[in-house]
């Protein structure tokens, strides 16, 4: 259940540990804004900011897929954001620490995960693979 | 590699200081000398309190907003097409005075900016 302990270098704990606090920082700003909206998008962004640490061999295996989700949700926010607003300072410090999450989590990947298109391609012919090997297996029974 | 990692941080760092620069919304007083006859509307619980206000045609008037709860509202006036007529300063815990510019006679939806759903009219006659 819970993965093997990893060998991150000091720059790796500190990018993560950055990803981590800038997720709890936004998250805490739209936690403070009210509605129904908001409350959500706070609560997407503390989960997201656990799923980037917790020791979880599943979490650990698909981290790569929690990286590339949590740059979609904090571009989301931006773009949702940028077209219906409202334009105020509380916002605008929302957003940069969004892009620097962003940014953050970019270097992470790369760091880590390396090419995302190839990340995507090897996982999904890993994917085809376990399901033919599967198939090949029903049939033999 | 480091030098990819050094741009996109300091890509980063320039995007937050020019984000935290300024904002599009018209200034409040802070409710100080107010006129006698000026509009009150209170926001709490996420709602708009009255949400039915009249105010004279053809000319400015003012709208004391206070808003009672730790959660940011402002009031934005639209006319009958939707277009702002109006763009309160979003405030929190905090009493302001709006100067709204004259609008023509009829009926005018207003909202809180972040809350939609906050809703009310100014009627002008």
């Amino acid at each position: 259940m819970f993965a093997r302990p990893t060998t991150l270098r000091v720059s790796d704990v500190v990018i993560r540990a950055g990803i981590v606090g800038l997720a709890l920082a936004t998250g805490y700003i739209h936690s403070t804004l009210g509605g129904l909206l908001f409350t959500l998008n706070a609560i997407g962004y503390v989960v997201a900011a656990i799923a980037m640490i917790v020791p979880l061999a599943l979490a650990v295996r698909f981290r790569w897929v929690i990286r590339l989700g949590l740059m979609g949700y904090a571009a989301t926010t931006i773009l949702g954001w940028a077209i219906q607003g409202p334009y105020y300072s509380t916002a605008y410090l929302a957003k940069g620490i969004e892009v620097a999450l962003i940014v953050l989590v970019a270097i992470d990947f790369a760091r880590l995960d390396g090419n995302p298109v190839t990340v995507v391609r090897r996982e999904l012919a890993s994917f085809v693979a376990l399901i033919s090997s599967r198939r090949q297996a029903g049939a033999a029974a | 590699m480091k030098r990819l990692t050094l741009i996109l941080g300091l890509g980063a760092l320039a995007a937050v200081l020019a984000a935290c620069s300024g904002t599009s919304a018209a200034p409040a007083a802070p409710a100080g000398s107010v006129d006698p006859n000026a509009i009150v509307v209170n926001a709490k619980d996420l709602k708009f309190s009255p949400t039915e206000v009249t105010a004279p045609a053809d000319a400015p008037f003012e709208i004391v907003f206070d808003n009672q709860e730790g959660v940011p509202h402002n009031i934005v006036i639209s006319d009958a097409a939707g277009t702002k007529v109006f763009d309160g300063e979003i405030v929190t815990s905090q009493k302001v005075t709006y100067q709204v510019p004259a609008l023509a006679a009829g009926s005018y939806p207003f909202i809180c900016a972040l809350h939609p759903d906050m809703k009310g009219t100014v009627t002008a006659e």
